[in-house]
C-alpha cells in the first residue's frame, strides 16, 4: 500500500451525546484536492480540527505520511508541514498585514536570543528576507497595497485572503482551507479558488477544501467527500456524487 | 493641525528624539534635587511599567501583581546587602532573576486559564507576597520595614548623590528600553502579540503559545525585580507599604494611559502618573479622585490610550460615535435637503 499524505482512520469524534464526526475514514494523496462537503452542522469542521490536532478524536487514528500523528498538538503540526485556515478567520487584528504573514513564517526564521536583544547583522538580514518573502505572499493574493494596515482595519474578503497568504507562507505539503470563500461575493470567490488551484499545481501540495459552493467545488477537487450528520454519505469523484442519488436527496436535491 | 500633525511625523523622529535626550541629559543641571528625585522615581516606574506592558499590553495578560514582583526584588537585594554584605551588582542581578522565578511560578497555572482569572491570581499572588513581608518578623521586619540599606555602589563608585543617581537609573532606562523594543519588534515579540490577539491562530501557524505568555511574563516580572533593587538601594528604607495593590493599580494605569501595546506608551504613562499627583497638589483632599477621572475621561474619549493603537482598544470612544453620529446625521440633513430641492 502506498502512503497517503495524511489518512483519517475511523475518526469518531464526540461531545458528550454529540456525535460530530462519527467513523469518518478518509485519505488525501500527494497533488490532490480533497473536498469535504455537507450540510450545516455536519461536523466538517469539526473533522478538520482533528486532523490538525485542536481536538482529541474520541476514537481512530490520523496519520501524515505514514506516521501517526494522533493528539499532537497544534503549534506542533506546521512543522510537519501541515497548515491551515479557519471557517472564523482567526488572523491577529491588531498587528499589521505584514507582521501577520511574518508570525507565519515564525519556525523558518531563526534568530539567537543575542540577535532578537542587540539587533545584529544576522537579525538584520534574516529579518529583511522574511519581508521580501512576505511581499511576495501577499501580491500573490493582491493584498501589498494594505502591508502597514492593522489586519483589523481591512475588509472581510481581504481578510479572508490575508490569512490564507499567512497560511501559504509556511510552504505547507497539505493545506486545509474551511470554507475559505464565506462571505466573500462570487467573482471574489472565484477568483481566490482558481488562485488556490495555481498554487495547489505549481507547488505540487495537497488540499483539503471545505466548502459550501458546490459549483466550484465540483471543478476543483479530484475527490469529494460527503457528510451528514457526523457521517459519510458518500465519497468519490465529483461525476459519481453529482449522480449519487443519496447524495442528491440529501444535499444538492435541496437547491 | 495638519502642520502639527506632520511636525510628529516620522520624518522627524531623529530630531525629537535628539531633542529629548539634551533635555534628559541637561536636566540635572538645571533642576532643583526634589526635580531630580521626581525623575528619579519617573525612571523606576518606567521599568515597572515596560515590564508591565509586555505582560498586558504585548501578552494580553492582565497582570494585576506588578507591584509585588517588584517588593519581590527589593526585598532579595535589601535583605542580601544587610545580612550578607552582598555587593550591589550581585543583589541587583539575583533580585531580577528572583522576580523572575515568582513571575514563572505564577504564570504556570495561568496557561489554563482565561486573562480575567490571571488577574485574580496575580492579585492572589500580591496579598500573599504581603502577609509574608508583613508577617516573617526574623527576615523582613514586618511593618517596620528594612532600613539603612547602603546607597548603590558599582565598580567602587558610590552613587549617593542626586545626579549621579539620576544618570544610572536614565542609562538602566535606556539600556531596558532599547532592548525590550528590540524584542517586541523581533520573531518573539510577534510571537507574544499574535497569541494575544488569536492563540488558536498563533498555535495554527507554529507559535508555542504557552511558551511565549511565560516568556513574556518571566521578561516582565524580571524587570519588576531590578526596579525593585534599584528603588532599595536608591531610598535606603523599604517597608511592605511600598509594595500594596495600590501600586500595581498605578502600573496598570501608567500601561493604559500610555496605550497598550506601545512600549513608548508606557514610558509617557509612568511619566503622567508620577507626575500628575505632585502638579495637582494644591488641590488637597480633593486630589485622591482625579486619577480616577482621568482614567474614566480616557476610557471615553481614548480607550486606546496615548499611543495606543486603535486596532487593540477595538471599540471606539465616545468621541468617535458622537463624531459619527455627526456625520451621519449632516449626511442625512444633505440628503433631505437634496431631495427637498428635487420637489420644488
Ligand atoms: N467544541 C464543541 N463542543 C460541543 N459541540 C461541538 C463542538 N464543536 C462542534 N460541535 C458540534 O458538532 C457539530 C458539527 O459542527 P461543525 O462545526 O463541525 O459543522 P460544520 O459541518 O463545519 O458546519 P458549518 O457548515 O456550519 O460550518 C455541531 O452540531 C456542533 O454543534
Ligand atoms: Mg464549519
Amino acid at each position: 500500500m502506498s502512503e497517503h499524505v495524511m489518512e483519517a482512520q475511523n475518526i469518531k469524534m464526540y461531545f458528550g451525546g454529540v456525535h460530530a464526526v462519527d467513523d469518518i475514514s478518509v485519505y488525501v494523496d500527494k497533488n490532490e484536492i480533497l473536498g469535504i462537503i455537507g450540510p450545516n452542522g455536519s461536523g466538517k469542521t469539526t473533522l478538520v480540527n482533528v486532523l490538525t490536532g485542536i481536538y482529541t478524536p474520541t476514537e481512530g487514528k490520523c496519520l501524515f505520511n505514514g506516521q501517526d500523528i494522533t493528539g499532537k498538538k497544534l503549534q506542533n503540526m506546521t512543522g510537519l508541514g501541515i497548515a491551515r485556515t479557519f471557517q472564523n478567520l482567526r488572523i491577529f487584528k491588531a498587528l499589521t498585514v505584514m507582521d501577520n504573514i511574518l508570525v507565519g513564517q515564525h519556525l523558518t526564521i531563526s534568530n539567537s536570543p543575542w540577535d532578537i536583544l542587540f539587533h545584529g547583522k544576522h537579525y538584520r538580514e534574516t529579518e529583511r528576507k522574511a519581508r521580501e518573502r512576505a511581499m511576495e505572499a501577499l501580491e500573490l493574493v493582491g493584498l501589498e497595497k494594505n502591508a502597514d494596515d492593522f489586519a483589523g482595519a481591512i475588509p472581510y474578503g481581504a481578510q479572508k485572503r490575508l490569512e490564507l497568504a499567512r497560511a501559504l507562507v509556511m510552504d505547507p505539503r497539505l493545506l486545509m482551507l474551511d470554507e475559505p470563500t464565506a462571505g466573500l461575493n462570487g467573482v471574489e470567490s472565484e477568483e481566490l479558488m482558481m488562485l488556490v488551484k495555481e498554487i495547489q499545481q505549481r507547488n505540487q501540495i495537497s488540499i483539503i477544501l471545505i466548502e459550501h459552493n458546490m459549483k466550484l467545488m465540483m471543478k476543483l477537487s479530484d475527490r469529494v467527500l460527503v457528510m451528514d450528520a457526523g457521517r459519510e454519505i458518500a465519497l468519490g469523484v465529483p461525476a459519481e456524487i453529482q449522480s449519487n442519488p443519496v447524495v442528491i436527496k440529501a444535499y444538492l436535491g435541496e437547491g | 493641525m495638519e502642520q502639527i500633525k506632520k511636525l510628529f511625523s516620522a520624518k522627524y523622529k531623529r530630531f525629537w528624539l535628539a531633542l529629548m535626550f539634551v533635555c534628559l541629559i541637561a536636566a540635572p543641571f538645571v533642576t532643583s534635587n526634589l526635580q531630580k528625585r521626581v525623575m528619579t522615581t519617573i525612571f523606576i516606574y518606567c521599568l515597572l511599567s515596560m515590564g508591565n506592558m509586555l505582560i498586558s499590553g504585548h501578552a494580553g495578560m492582565l497582570n494585576m501583581g506588578q507591584a509585588a514582583f517588584y517588593g519581590v526584588g527589593a526585598y532579595i537585594a535589601a535583605i542580601m546587602q544587610l545580612n550578607y554584605g552582598v555587593p550591589f551588582i550581585l543583589c541587583f542581578i539575583v533580585a531580577g532573576l528572583g522576580a523572575g522565578l515568582c513571575g514563572f511560578l505564577v504564570s504556570i497555572p495561568c496557561l489554563r486559564l482565561d486573562t480575567d482569572f490571571l488577574s485574580l491570581i496575580t492579585t492572589a499572588f500580591s496579598y500573599i507576597f504581603l502577609a509574608i513581608v508583613r508577617n516573617w518578623m526574623s527576615v523582613t521586619r514586618g511593618p517596620m520595614g528594612l532600613t539603612a540599606i547602603p546607597p548603590i555602589e558599582l565598580f567602587g563608585y558610590k552613587f549617593s548623590g542626586a545626579t549621579s543617581i539620576y544618570f544610572l537609573l536614565l542609562g538602566i532606562v535606556v539600556v531596558c528600553y532599547i532592548l525590550m523594543n528590540n524584542i517586541v519588534n523581533s520573531r518573539i515579540g510577534r510571537a507574544i502579540q499574535a497569541t494575544r490577539d488569536d492563540s488558536i491562530g498563533a498555535q495554527s501557524v507554529g507559535v508555542k503559545a504557552d511558551l511565549y505568555k511565560v516568556l513574556a511574563f518571566v521578561i516582565g516580572t524580571t524587570l519588576a525585580g531590578f526596579a525593585g533593587a534599584l528603588y532599595a538601594s536608591y531610598i535606603g528604607y523599604i517597608s511592605p507599604n511600598n509594595f500594596v495593590y495600590d501600586t500595581s493599580l498605578t502600573i496598570m494605569q501608567m500601561c493604559i494611559i500610555g496605550g497598550l501595546g506601545s512600549m513608548p506608551g508606557s514610558i509617557i504613562g509612568a511619566a503622567f502618573f508620577v507626575v500628575m499627583p505632585e502638579l495637582i497638589r494644591p488641590l488637597a483632599v480633593y486630589r485622591v479622585g482625579v486619577g480616577g477621572i482621568i482614567m474614566i475621561a480616557f476610557m471615553l474619549f481614548r480607550p486606546q490610550g496615548i499611543l495606543g493603537s486603535r486596532a487593540f482598544a477595538c471599540s471606539t470612544g465616545i468621541q468617535e460615535k458622537l463624531k459619527q453620529k455627526h456625520m451621519e446625521w449632516k449626511m442625512r440633513k444633505q440628503r433631505a435637503e437634496r431631495a427637498g430641492e428635487g420637489v420644488r
